[in-house]
Formats: C-alpha cells, structure tokens, sequence
C-alpha cells in the first residue's frame, strides 16, 4: 500500500511538474489564471480564425494597451462552455460567424446588455441585437454563382426561384448541417412561413445536381466542372477563389458571375458575424472597448480588404473586388428573428431529405 | 484501491455523458428517428464494416509478412508502414480531396494536357472515405498485430508446419488465432475511431451517428439530446467489448516454460517476394506518399508565408504535451491492467472496459464531460476555500494545462489498455505466482517481471498515445488555456474552414512530429523483441 501512494505521488509531481514547465514554455501567458481579473486585459471567445483577426487584436492592444487573450473554438462548444463556467468564466467577449448562435447565447442568458452610442452609431439597427446583447461586425451575403457560359444573368431572379423546375439537375448547395444554409432558411421561414418554406427546401432538394458534399468553393468549382449551373454560397468564398494561390482555381472564379438575389423582393438574405459581452465577463469595460475599436472604420477596412467580408460600418472602404461586385439590396431583416428559428429550418431540412 | 480511486476519477466524465440516458427525453429525439435515424445507423454500419475489413486485410498481412518472411525492403517496410498513421484523419481526407479535386493535380493534368474530364473520378462518397480512413488507420492493427507475432514462439509454428501444414494454414489457424486478443485489441481502437470520427465525414458529406450526435447539438441546439445519442453509443460499444470479453472465455494466450525460440525468417524468392513487396508498397504509398504529396504541393503554391518563425516554439510545446500525455496514459493503463490481472472480476473487468469507453464519442462530447467535471470540482475548491479564507482564488483547474492533460488522460485511455492488456495477457501467469509466493510485492512483481517483459507493447503503446495527442483537435481546442496552441489548433487555425492550403505548413509538421517518435520507437520494439 505504501508503495503504491508512493507512485500516486510521483504521478502528481509529474501532473503538476508538466502544468509548470508548459506554462513557462508558454510566455504569451505569463499570468497564473487566476490573476487574469488584474486590469489591461479581455479574454475572447471566438469562433473566427482569421490572420486578420490577430492582426486587429495587436491593433487594439498597441492603441489601448488592453491585452487580448483568444480561444478559438467552434461557436456551439463555447457557447456550452460559457454556460457550464456559468459566474466562475473568465470569458468577456463572445464572437461568432452566425447572428443565430449570438441569439442563441442571448437565450441561455450568457450575454448581457451593453449600450455605447459608438456601437449603435456604427452597427446598423437590423445587425445588431435589440437590446444591446450584441452586435454584428462584418457582413456576408448568400449569393447565387452561375456559369458565365449556361446562364444568362436575366434567368435569375430571387432564392425561391432556384426551387423552379426550370433549374432541375442544374442547383448546387452545400450540406443542410451548415449554419449558412440554416439562417438561408430561417430567412424564408420568416418571410413566407412554414409550409412555404417547407416546399421551397423539397424543390431545392428534387433541382440538386448532386447530393451535397464539400464547401462553398466546392460548389463553385462544380459549376464550372459542369456537374450543375449554379450554386447558392457565400460572397467572400468568390474573393478567395480569385486570389488563390493555385492558378486553376483562379480560372475557375474567372468563369463564374455573382448575382444578388431578391433585388426587386426585399433584398438579398444576409448573415453577420458579430460579438457581445459576456454576463459574467470581469473585465466588461474592456470588452466593450474591444467591440467598439472592431466596429471603427478602421478595423472595419481591415475586415472589407483582407476577408472579402462587407463591413457593418456605411461608408467604410471596400475593397476593389467587392466594389467591382456594385451596390446591392441587403434584406433588412432583422436577425435576431433567423436566431429564433434556427431549429425549425434543420428540422425541415431533415424532412425533405436534404442530406 | 489506489487503482480503483484512479479508474473512478477517469470514470467521471464518461459517467456525466451517460448520466443523460437517464434524463428527459430530448425533444430532438422523435425528430431524429423518424426523418433521419435510420441513414446515420446504415452508413455507420457501412463505414465501420469497411474500415474494419479493410484494416485487418492490410494491417494483418503486412504484419505477418515483415514478421516471418525476408523480400527486398523488408527492413525498410517494417517501419515505414507505420507512417501513415502520423496523418490526422481530417488531414489524409482533406488532402485526398484536393487531389481529386477539379482544381487539384489529378483533374488539371487531365483537362489542360489530355482534354479529358472524367467527371466519376471522385474520392468524396462512401467507398472513398473508407479507403481514405483505412489507409490511415490500419497502422493500428499493424504494429499492434507485428508486436504480438514477434513474441510468438517458432516451436508452436513449426509444429504446424511438420504436421504438413502449409504456411496459409498455419497462418490462419495457428499464427491468427494465437494473435487473437492483440488483433481484436488494435480492432476495437479502429472502430472506436471511425465511431467518433467527425472532420472527414462532414466534408465528405457522409451522415454518421456522430454527424447526428452534433446536427442535434448545433442544429438544433439541444446539447443534452446530442449527449444521450452520444450515451447510446457508448453503451454499443460497451457492450461489444464485454460480448467479446465473454466470447473468448476462459481462453488464454500466455506462451509459458522453456518451448519459447524467436520466430525465423524464410527467405522468399521469385513470384513469391515480388508479391510481398508490392503488397507492403501499396498502403505506403497510398496512405503517406500520396497525400504527402499533395500537402507539399500546396505548401509550395502557398505555404511559405504562412511560416513566420513560431512553430518551433509549436512543436517543441507539443512535443512536451504528447509525452507528458503518452507517459500518464502508459502508467494509468498499467494499473488498470494489472488490478484486473490480480484480481480477476467481473467488477474490475467491466470497470476497466468502461473506462475506454471515452474513445469511442467525439471529443467534443468528452470535452463537455471533463468541463463539468472539473468546474464542479473547482467550485467545490473555491466554496471551502472562500469558507475558510473568506477569498475565493478563481477557479483552478478548468482552464489549465491540467484540464488537457485530464482530457487527454480520458480520452485516450482505451489507445494505451488496449495495447497493454493484449501484452500482459502473453505474460506466463506462473511468473507472477512465483514471483509473489517468494515474498515479493505486488508492485515489485509488477515493476521488475511484468514491465520488462512486457516492454515492447508498453512502448507501442506510449508510441500511439503520443501521435495521438500530437493529432487532437477538439478537446485541446475547447479546453486549452487562453492564446494556447499547438501544432494541430495552428493547424486548424490556418485551415480555418475553407483554406486548407495554406495551413499545409502545419500538417506536414504534424506529420513529420509524428514520425520522428514513431521510427525510434519501432526500432526500439523491434530490437527489444529480437
């Protein structure tokens, strides 16, 4: 017996010799965890992992002198990460790529109420929540691509459209387990309502070209395969294509066209990424320091140039690509409502099959 | 019952997830088994029978090939056929896809030098994730399988042989069946990481029980339903393990007394060794050389940039992590075996199979397990500190290296026993009685005649733990302390979700860190067999 508390012994002073060497080898974090409360400091929560990221983080930390400390992770794993830290959570700033997920953190009461006139100076009403829980910060929209050579421009004209069938074998879209095509759809929930809607995923799903696989650029380099004539993706997957590394995918966004849907019927559907304060962030006064500086021209620039993402901020500048692409009719939904009928939009997904 | 405190403790998280059985049904549920239940349970029983045929095919017949035979290569072959297991599933996917991809090597050669455009060339279906899995993971059954065939003794083999046996017969029904516990050991890893296999699938587009498992998580944001699917399916695993447990009975597989001479090799020649070495060449090159291919092929196109310096600190960190992990895993795994070596019940078998039971859901399920897990404890921690002091500290433990290497501890617990308990279960029992109706301990007995002798699948074991940590992704992302990396959430942190390309930096270091231990220690294990 005593042999073996002998082992269990030198088995913690391996645990906890380990917690010390990591930490020292680890210098970005000097700070014991439970020092973090000490001034000049917010932790963040993100589900975006961008260079670009990084870089406003150093930004913010040269201008203000507030230190930023990041976990990445997927939104839903931090957001029940949040809720099992419950009052003990060192988070201050939760920022994900999806309005609906910041409702979702809303719901569970794990954001709290901010008001700051930059914010609602900067933030358009329908990006941000309605009171103060969060707010969006850069702004992608759900487009249809189309091949130059198949489709004429004038063949298309809104998101119901592509249920037509007009367009079966020719529709690419991606998996219904992505969050893009749930808000896509908790979009039109909203708007026609469920059996409408319902009817417009069956379409979809009876137009596809293939069962979904793959992500946005997948879909595009599809289209241009010939497997279908058009897709249903993101705006900024179209910039990335066009300033790819790899010379065949830049040909392949060069034989591609955006069209804005919805035009004459509202406005395209757009999703935000965005970010809110935490209920029991300790460093609240930084945390909202951090999402104002996130929604200043400044740091809305970086977000239009690097990412192919439009910025919240009216009047910040785009870059060249996204001017090429022209003004266009956003939806102005406002998206706490998609947040509320996430749920419902997977459910029709899965009733009409779509994989 | 120092063992037994330690099995509880890593028991807790898996006890948390299965606690959900017992909950409420979620209101998910009815949904899920009437639209989409069905295709999840078929193409996890489609991806689970293939990946598993298809490893033991090459894992196995590889292993009996570099074991018993001498063709060209085959010293080389002995431990190159490891390698492939240094690519994280996710990776090996990502990289096939980009090879045959419309912009990849494959299809550009096609349409710019032939003007073909072969449009049923396509990896992304069902056939193609279980080659793609199998090619990565039968390295399981590989080395696991070798280690076991090398203690094997040339006498009961040569028996075979002058009773007019030829060497297919004797392979299959001397060789195989004595092997029998290593195989289905290394067999019940494979399966287990097929089962939480998520990064792959979802790419692919292929809808598994754990495709379910996060659809109710994250679609429809019901995570106490997604931990009761995650609950069932580790009570199948369960009970598979004890259904085999039962099967083999009172069976054993010891090789006792003098009879014991190491295996020899014939020399194959002609046919017969062309044959061989091709056989080997193929999971070389399709499950390492190929994808190797493809990520250096991006990191040319774009990977330099993405090098700024940091990853050496990366990898040297990582590095320190994975062998902390290895250690921890090999040493806990041990007591487990051994306390169900001395003591022989049901009880302590069923805890023991319990306890591995972590490997068999994601990650991210086990991640919510030991966040709950530990957070109690700190919140007991800080009330009776507070109690006592008046202060409260914050919390100690989540959040803290500790918290991963915790996780890591859970999680891959069953990579480490299985191994182990195929290696003591060779052990001639009759050593340990000697040993301790001589007096000596329990723990002598177990440090100076079990572990030496038991060495090689030891190390083996280590081995895969430390590749295995090196590869994690899900619990080291949710539980790792603030601006906390290592080389695989770099990695990720390139790859974002759509830029695989340029994160083909990490994944080759990933790799390469991956190999470097994996050769060593081959050598080792085979040296320490010889």
């Amino acid at each position: 017996m005593k042999r073996i508390s002998r082992n269990i012994a030198i088995l913690c002073t391996i645990v906890f010799g380990a917690v010390g060497c990591s930490k020292q080898s680890d210098t970005s974090v000097p700070d014991a965890p439970n020092a973090v409360k000490a001034a000049g400091e917010v932790n963040v929560y993100t589900h975006r992992h961008y260079p670009a990221d990084q870089a406003l983080y150093r930004t913010f930390t040269e201008k203000t002198g507030v230190k930023v400390n990041v976990v990445k992770a997927k939104a839903d794993e931090l957001i029940k990460k949040l809720e099992i830290e419950g009052a003990a959570s060192k988070a201050d700033v939760l920022i994900t790529v999806d309005a609906g997920r910041l409702v979702r953190a809303r719901k569970k009461n794990l954001l709290q109420p901010i008001t700051s006139s930059v914010l609602s100076t900067n933030v358009p009403k329908h990006l941000r929540d309605r009171n103060g829980h969060w707010f969006g910060l850069t702004v992608r929209s759900r487009v249809i691509v189309y091949a130059k050579d198949r489709v004429k421009s004038d063949e298309l004209s809104t998101y119901t459209a592509l249920a037509d069938p007009k367009w079966k074998g020719r529709v690419l879209i991606r998996s219904s387990k992505n969050v893009y095509n749930q808000s896509l759809l908790a979009w039109i929930i909203n708007r026609d309502g469920d059996s409408a809607a319902e009817s417009w995923a069956a379409g979809i799903v009876g137009n596809m070209a293939r069962t979904p696989k793959g992500n946005d650029r997948d879909q595009i380099k599809a289209v241009v395969a010939g497997v279908g004539d058009v897709a249903v993706v993101n705006t900024y997957y179209v910039g990335l294509l066009l300033n790819s590394d790899n010379p065949e995918e830049r040909k392949v966004a060069e034989q591609v066209d955006i069209f804005f849907p919805n035009q004459a019927d509202g406005g395209a559907h757009i999703n935000v990424s965005g970010g809110g304060v935490t209920a029991a962030a300790p460093n609240r006064d930084n945390a909202v320091k951090l999402l104002e500086f996130l929604s200043s021209s400044e740091a809305q620039q970086v977000f239009a140039t690097s990412n192919y993402e439009y910025p919240v901020l009216a009047g910040a500048v785009k870059s060249p690509l996204l001017e090429s692409w022209g003004d266009f009719k956003a939806s102005t939904m406002n998206l706490t409502d998609l947040g509320e009928l996430n749920t419902e939009a997977v459910k029709i997904f899965d009733r009409v099959g779509w994989r | 019952m120092a063992t037994f405190l330690l099995v509880l403790c890593l028991l807790v998280p898996v006890i948390v997830v299965g606690l959900s059985l017992f909950g409420e049904e979620p209101a998910s549920w009815s949904h899920i088994r009437s639209t989409v239940l069905h295709r999840y349970l078929l193409n996890t029983a489609v991806v689970v029978l293939g990946v598993g045929g298809l490893t033991l095919l090459i894992g196995v017949t590889c292993a009996w090939l570099v074991t018993f035979y001498r063709f060209p290569g085959d010293r080389i072959f002995s431990w190159i056929l490891v390698v492939p297991f240094a690519f994280p599933t996710y990776i090996a996917a990502f990289a096939y896809a980009g090879i045959f991809d419309y912009t990849g090597p494959l299809h550009s050669f096609l349409r710019n030098h032939l003007d073909l455009a072969p449009r049923w060339l396509d990896i992304m279906n069902l056939p193609g994730v279980i080659v793609i899995v199998s090619l990565v993971l039968y390295p399981y059954i590989y080395l696991i399988t070798r280690a076991s065939l090398q203690r094997q003794s040339e006498r009961i083999l040569d028996a075979s042989r002058s009773l007019g046996r030829g060497p297919i017969y004797t392979f299959f029904h001397v060789g195989i069946p004595l092997a029998r516990p290593a195989i289905i050991g290394a067999l019940t890893l494979v399966i287990m990481e097929v089962l939480n296999e998520y990064g792959a699938m979802h790419y692919f587009g292929i809808d598994t029980f754990t495709t379910g498992i996060f659809n109710i998580w994250f679609g429809m944001n019901d995570t106490a339903g997604a931990m009761r699917l995650a609950a069932m399916l580790m009570c199948l695993v369960f009970a598979v393990l004890l259904l085999e447990r039962v099967q083999r009975g009172r069976r054993r597989y010891a090789t006792c007394g003098t009879d014991y001479r190491p295996t020899e090799h014939r020399r194959l020649r002609g046919l017969a060794a062309v044959g061989a070495f091709v056989v080997c060449l193929v999971p070389v090159c399709l499950g390492f050389l190929l994808p190797l291919g493809q990520l250096l092929l991006w990191f040319n196109q774009s990977g330099t940039e993405a090098f700024d310096g940091t990853f050496l600190g990366l990898s040297i960190k990582s590095f320190l992590l994975a062998t902390i992990a290895g250690l921890l895993t090999v040493i806990a795994a041990v007591l487990i075996v051994y306390a169900v070596r001395l003591h022989r019940t049901a009880f302590m078998t069923a805890m023991s199979k319990a306890t591995i039971l972590g490997y068999s859901v994601p990650g991210a399920v086990i991640a919510v397990g030991v966040m709950v897990t530990l957070v109690q404890l700190d919140l007991s921690i800080i009330n009776s500190i507070g109690q006592v002091f008046g202060a409260s500290p914050g919390p100690l433990l989540s959040g803290t290296v500790f918290a991963l290497l915790f996780a890591y501890l859970v999680r891959f617990l069953a990579v480490a026993v299985n191994p182990v308990e195929s290696g003591f279960d060779r052990l001639c029992g009759s050593l340990d009685e000697a040993s301790l109706s001589l007096g000596k301990s329990r723990m002598y007995t177990l440090l100076r005649i079990n572990l030496p002798l038991a060495r090689g699948t030891l190390l083996a074991a280590g081995a895969l733990v430390f590749v295995d940590v090196l590869k994690e992704l899900p619990l080291t992302l949710i539980l790792r302390p603030f601006n906390f990396e290592t080389l695989a959430t770099k990695t990720f942190e390139l790859a974002g979700e759509e830029m695989v390309a340029q994160s083909a930096c990490g994944a080759l270091l990933i790799v390469a860190a991956g190999i470097v231990p994996i050769i060593l220690l081959e050598r080792f294990i085979s040296s320490s067999n010889r």
